[in-house]
């Protein structure tokens, strides 16, 4: 028989606090960063100064003499070309962190400078330039504007944004024997990050090589943390040297030039609506950058399908670091161009914003046809929370005075299926349950995710499940990204649970004079279904097991789960702006956001999610850019101060709606609600200003620029 | 309509008088600044209210510090120039005469600017990353994990996990000082004015909105325990 979740649920999709709450507003959650092991040695490694060049000299001699340095080793050589600035060349471990910082400064390095790549503009104009990859669909582009009768161009764009992760990226490394590496590593996947280590780089050729990745706390990902990454390597590397554990966590600058970064993408759009309001003509001229060796994620036309259109994209790249994921890679980009092109599109065609989305929703021949009732539906719930029939107004606040007040809507969907998980529950004849799974915990609250839905299958607390996870020797489950982790986790656990309590079920039914078929499991008791009164206490139906504990194994990839998990998701947000013309200041008032859920299996931790992706969207939106400087391609604002996240009177009021759709199964929704609140920030400063800024962040420059091109 | 006056995102009041970097520089005097590698932080002119055993020099070398950290002593060897966050996150534990593991206070950006390292130093919230150890002999430190000494959680701290103000947690510790403080010297502090409190506390995950709420709920709580 297929498992499927009850229908009647006790435990999921209630509002639980995280358990590992109290550990973590205490500061006694030891983090990757916070673990002091004796004889705990740190880290430094030594960082290029130029964003491209050769190294002509290395020496590593004199930080060796220097005190307190217990290991010292290259990561390039002499010949060997950096590429962008914080690239690493060589590493040490010392007794005190500023042991090691000063005898990375008295390594010898010098280069030859090479002429640095430092804009995506300075890329293309590359000799040759990157050639375009195009992609066409539907009517010939021509055919399609020919059935246009209402057109717009405009230019947007999304700047590189780096992760930023609170917690920076790094792990402390702690050979117990040669053969025995134990790693605390801040990760999004340990099984992945314990794989990396063991299979690729030095160590590799150790015969059985035994490696663990303990991560029962990590600080913030977003989409950057999926392997031991160089400088975990590095560390490990020293520590094997030395002889001791090594602490190597990236400090904030190093966080910035080599931490992770999301590509930018910039856009010359024309698009042509007929005149019954609906997308027939799509004609992009894009380019972006994913540093030095990668490209943009492509992800245009997003949601909205023309009858034709044609994308022409140029991946360029410039002397920085390469991109990593981040939060729905390439949606909030791709949604910042196209929403951004369907506002100044209803603009030109002189519909409102809200019908003219509601018109063009994915419609037969679009594969995401079957969200537009969900999206249809948010929309119109946006609509009436935001205030939108009587706060909207045409292009340009007609208000006298310098603040201008506007509206903005963007849509957004995700995948969020689930990805490959196994766990596994061991029920005790004491009635005690463990459950574990090899994932981890970024902060989205698996560790709570874990118990919540034992419970919920074995019918007992929260607090009779001890949940495992953040380790890589538990059951493997892959890497937090995708949005994958809650489904996943929630399947694999779901079904070790019903597997383990099937063997329950065959050991009380004889004792309950029942077939196991007829028996439930709820509010800590085993009882007949047709005979309620028939029935034994939990402990009463484990302690028939005699001595052994027993254990069972749920796996995503068991064919028999197929519905208690699904993939796509549709999303709606709204923002309400003020802005003041004379110094391009954007002020957020309000923002709604509807987020479209699966089963929710927590209400209280899955509203957080929203609440997050609206303010990352926010942040993004109005301060972060990575700046290079337009010579040297090194890093303007390697720090926390030029590189600006959102603060608390930045936010305005967030408004989060979770739209429940529990036939659906387990959705993922981490990264969703990030998607859409650059661009419909964006449309909202154009609603109130009367022009298009197009380019994020909008920051007060870029307002005041595009007031003055008015 | 004037539109308000723009948030003060890093109040400069957070530092209290004679605790910055610059003031350990000119305690050092010239000696003491030459012989440290700091000293491309720059010596301001010489000011007043200055530990006269700090006027002798010290450093480089680690020297004996002691600090009253929640109520306890501990003696710490550290350089100079080790800051009081890093004293305690990384030394206390290896050169202390009791092994306490002090990491609750984060380090983040270390140069004052998101928070994470919120210390209260004599009844003030200070960042702590730019506090050096030696210039907080003789203060009143209390850190996070003083809060829930006996196990018992601060009303703020369960209040946090109760309208899940957090999530990665890493910048939690901080914000949970921020917010004892502020209700501390501002009982019955308005939403608006716990806004401001926080507005130095930098958050990635974005749990601005939750941890508002929960300081809001505490501080109501704390005041009718009054
Ligand atoms: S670490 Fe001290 S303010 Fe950021
Ligand atoms: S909870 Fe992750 S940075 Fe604030």
């Amino acid at each position: 028989m297929p498992y499927k979740w009850p229908e009647k649920r006790q435990v999921i999709g209630t509002k639980v606090p995280r358990l590992d709450g109290a550990l973590k507003v205490a500061g006694k959650a030891k983090y990757s960063y916070d673990r002091n092991l004796p004889g705990l040695l740190h880290g430094k490694i030594l960082r290029s100064t130029v964003a491209h060049g050769k190294i002509v000299t290395l020496d590593l001699a004199p930080a060796e003499a220097m005190p307190g340095v217990k290991a010292a080793m290259s990561i390039k050589k002499v010949g060997d070309i950096v590429r962008f600035g914080g690239d690493e060349v060589a590493a040490l471990a010392a007794e005190t962190e500023e042991q090691a910082r000063d005898a990375i400064r008295a390594i010898k390095v010098a280069y030859e400078s090479l002429p640095p790549l430092a804009s995506e503009e300075a890329g293309l104009e590359r000799n040759p330039p990157p050639p375009p990859q195009t992609t066409e669909k539907g009517l010939k582009i021509e055919e399609a504007f020919a059935k246009a009768t209402v057109t717009s161009e405009g230019f947007y764009g999304v700047a590189v944004i780096t992760h930023v992760c609170l917690e920076t990226h790094g792990l402390v490394a702690d050979w117990k024997a040669d053969d025995d590496l134990v790693v605390y590593c801040s990760t999004q996947a340990v099984g992945n990050t314990r794989n990396s280590l063991k299979n690729h780089g030095p160590f590799k050729a150790i015969a059985n090589l035994k490696v663990t990745c303990e991560t029962p706390f990590m600080g913030g990902g977003f989409g950057s943390k999926f392997s031991a990454d160089l400088q975990g390597t590095v560390a490990a590397e020293l520590a094997r040297k030395a002889k001791r554990p090594v602490k190597l966590m990236l400090e904030r600058d190093e966080e910035h030039w080599a931490g992770g970064n999301r590509p930018s993408l910039f856009a010359k759009v024309k698009a042509g609506a007929d005149k019954d309001g609906k997308l027939v003509a799509l004609d992009v001229e894009s380019y972006g950058t994913g540093g030095n060796s990668t490209g943009v994620d492509m992800r245009l036309p997003y949601i909205y399908l023309p009858e034709g259109h044609r994308i022409r994209n140029r991946d360029v790249n410039v002397n920085a670091f390469n991109k990593r994921a981040f939060r729905a890679p390439g949606s909030p980009q791709a949604c910042a161009v196209m929403d951004q092109m369907m506002d100044d599109l209803a603009h030109a065609g002189g519909w409102d914003p809200v019908e003219f989305r509601l018109k063009n929703l994915p419609g037969q021949g679009n594969p995401l046809v079957n969200l537009s009732p969900i999206w249809e539906k948010e929309l119109k719930m946006g609509a009436e929370a935001i205030g939108w029939k009587q706060g909207y107004h045409k292009r340009g606040d007609p208000a006298a005075g310098p603040i201008k007040r506007g509206l903005g809507c963007a849509i957004n969907t995700w995948g969020g299926g689930p990805g490959g998980a196994q766990a596994s529950c061991t029920i005790a004849p004491d009635g005690s349950v463990e459950v574990r799974c090899g994932t981890q915990d970024l902060g989205t609250g698996t560790t709570t995710l874990v118990p919540i839905v034992a419970a919920e299958i074995l019918g007992l607390e929260i607090k009779d499940i001890q949940g495992k996870i953040g380790s890589s020797a538990y059951p493997d489950a892959g890497g937090s990204g995708g949005s994958t982790s809650c489904g996943g986790v929630s399947l694999a656990v779901g079904v070790a649970c019903m597997k383990a309590l099937e063997q329950i079920f065959a050991k009380a039914a004889p004792a309950l004079d029942a077939q196991p078929g007829d028996l439930e499991a709820e509010g800590g008791k085993v009882y007949v279904k047709a005979a309620p009164a028939k029935s034994l206490s939990w402990k009463q139906a484990c302690a028939l097991l005699g001595a052994q504990a027993i254990t069972a194994v749920g796996d995503k990839a068991d064919k028999e789960i197929q519905g208690m998990a699904a993939s796509g998701v549709g999303g709606a947000q709204f923002v309400d702006v003020s802005v003041d013309v004379e110094t391009g200041q954007v002020r957020v008032n309000k923002v709604v956001a509807v987020a479209d859920c699966g089963l929710v299996m927590n209400r209280l931790l899955c509203e957080s999610q929203v609440y997050g992706g609206v303010v990352q969207g926010l942040s993004l939106a109005l301060f972060e850019e990575r700046r290079l400087d337009p010579r040297s391609a090194l890093m303007l604002n390697p720090d926390m101060e030029w590189y600006k996240l959102a603060g608390h009177s930045d936010l305005g009021e967030i408004e989060v709606h979770l739209l429940d759709y529990p036939e659906r199964g387990v959705i993922g929704i981490g990264e969703p609600p990030v998607i859409p609140t650059q661009a419909a920030l964006a449309n909202a400063v154009t609603n109130a200003v009367g022009v298009r800024v197009g380019v994020l962040p909008i920051t007060p420059k870029r307002v005041l620029d595009a007031l003055a091109k008015k | 309509m004037k539109k308000e006056k723009q948030p003060a995102r890093r109040p400069s009041a957070k530092a209290p008088k004679g605790v910055s970097r610059r003031g350990f520089f000119q305690a050092m005097g010239l000696a003491g600044a030459a012989a440290t590698t700091l000293a491309q932080g720059g010596c301001g002119s010489s000011g007043g209210g200055v530990d006269p055993a700090l006027q002798q020099g010290v450093g480089p070398d680690a020297i004996d510090v002691a600090l009253k950290v929640n109520g306890r002593d501990v003696k710490v060897k550290v350089e100079p120039r080790v800051t009081l966050l890093d004293a305690l996150r990384d030394h206390l534990k290896l050169g202390s005469t009791e092994p306490v593991d002090l990491t609750g206070s984060k380090r983040v950006c270390d140069r004052g600017s998101c928070g994470a390292c919120t210390m209260i130093v004599d009844g003030r919230t200070v960042y702590s990353c730019t506090v050096l150890a030696v210039e907080a002999q003789g203060r009143q430190i209390r850190t996070v994990e003083g809060l829930s000494e006996g196990g018992k959680l601060h009303p703020v701290q369960e209040e946090f996990v109760a309208c899940d103000g957090l999530m990665c947690g890493f910048c939690t510790p901080g914000f949970v000082m921020s917010a004892v403080s502020c209700l501390e010297r501002t009982p019955g502090a308005t939403a608006d004015q716990i806004r401001k409190c926080l507005d130095g506390n930098i958050c990635r995950c974005g749990t601005q909105p939750r941890a508002l709420e929960a300081v809001v709920k505490a501080g109501a709580r704390m005041k009718g325990r009054r």
